[in-house]
């Protein structure tokens, strides 16, 4: 004779006696991660040294650069073969499971700029990668949501997809959000809905295909969440102490396809 | 030395309300004096409800219940709920199919401040067929 609650344990919500809810957190607006570069869990890989601090405060990273002064395509995370730019990175971890590049995974993330602080044409990557400490986009693997700004103008929000992206502005927009699905040792694909925060209406959206495998074999190798800063065009360079700011948020659940294929 | 912890108490009614359907019906329920057999008797009740139990017989219908839901209320009109309507299966009898017995887990402190008594009142439902309420528990601590 199984004992029914009347309250779920859990929750504390009237459950008619039903099964409860087993402590699991409810898929209805669950919280998303907050980035604090500071706060100890995230790894910094510069390969060039181009990052002098990081301060965390009211909910926005500030990135304090070194001078870069020679423009090139390794600090581009949407172009070229070679991505040198800094990330900080940690394991992409669910209740302790490391996320791996076979599980189907879907990955939202949810950025803003300061625009108030504009010092050089700049990027921020939000995003899920294989192996942070590479330089080759084939051994990064790298994806997420992504954000460009030219000086004196608007942001552009979209997807970061291998080594290209996908973006789009307007003058109402106040973040962007995107959401992606990788799995089965694939980097799948990303799309985006950029949004004004006054009612949280959507303004533009998009989509891009990484059309990238990881690997041609059914291998699990874990993956990492990864933060990218980098330049908005490969021609950008980077004056020492120059500054941006930028919130970053984000979330990774993992269905059980497997489990639901008959 | 004084004896410190909590003391388990109950409300036991064995009382047939026959011809439980699959509708709450506020002409059939168990009215459990919780603080009867205690001395605080006839005070306002406001202890913590730890558990209940129902005892059913003549499960029958096609199909006959598997579920028993219960409501219990401050008031005998059903108005005044305290335990939101809840279901339990029937685990029903080693030697008999049509008997069988349901528990549920309450576990908070309430007050009745609505009647001003210690009377609760309990109400059942199928989820199918008919059956009879022969017996209910009501645990409570202090």
């Amino acid at each position: 004779m199984p004992v029914s609650n009347v309250f779920d344990p859990y929750t504390g919500a009237a459950n008619g006696g039903i099964i409860p809810s087993g402590g699991k957190s409810s898929l209805y607006k669950p919280t998303f991660n907050e980035v604090d570069l500071t706060d100890g869990s995230w790894t910094l890989y510069d390969p060039d040294s181009l990052i002098q601090s990081v301060s965390f405060s009211g909910g926005y990273n500030t990135v304090t650069w070194n001078a870069l002064a020679v423009a090139s395509l390794n600090y581009n995370w949407a172009a070229g073969g070679e991505h040198r730019a800094p990330r900080w990175y940690k394991d992409n971890s669910i209740d302790g499971n490391n996320v791996t590049t076979m599980d189907y995974n879907v990955f939202t993330s949810v950025l803003q700029v300061d625009n108030s602080v504009d010092d050089f044409n700049q990027a921020v990557l939000m995003g899920v990668c294989v192996d942070p400490t590479g330089t080759d986009v084939f051994i990064i693997d790298v994806s997420g949501g992504y954000v460009t700004k030219q000086t004196g103008n608007d942001p552009a929000w979209g997807t970061q997809q291998y080594s290209s992206a996908t973006t789009a502005t307007d003058i109402n927009i106040d973040y962007g959000v995107c959401t992606m699905m990788r799995g089965g040792n694939l980097m799948g694909s990303g799309v985006f809905i950029n949004s004004d925060s006054t009612n949280n209406r959507g303004y533009v959206q998009g989509a891009r295909n990484s059309g990238a495998a990881i690997f041609g074999s059914a291998i699990p190798v874990n993956n990492y969440v990864m933060v990218g800063v980098g330049v908005r065009d490969s021609v950008d360079t980077v004056g020492a102490g120059e500054k941006q700011r930028f919130r970053a948020q984000y979330i990774t659940y993992v269905p059980d396809v497997a489990g639901g294929v008959p | 030395m004084p004896k410190t912890g909590s003391f388990l108490h109950d409300s036991f009614v064995v009382e047939n309300v026959a011809s439980v359907g699959n509708t709450f019906d506020v002409t059939k329920f168990h009215a459990h004096d919780l603080y009867a057999d205690t001395s605080g008797k006839g005070r306002i009740f406001a202890d913590r409800v730890e558990s209940v139990l129902v005892r059913v017989t003549s499960l029958a219908g096609a199909p006959a219940p598997t579920k028993i839901i219960i409501r219990c209320c401050f008031d005998e009109t059903g108005d005044y709920t305290w335990l939101p309507d809840t279901e339990a299966l029937i685990s029903t009898g080693l030697t008999t199919t049509t008997s069988g017995c349901t528990a549920f887990e309450y576990k908070l402190p309430i007050k009745n401040v609505i009647n001003n008594d210690s009377t609760v009142y309990l109400f059942f439902k199928t989820d199918n067929g008919t059956c009879t309420v022969d017996a209910s528990c009501i645990t409570w601590s202090e």
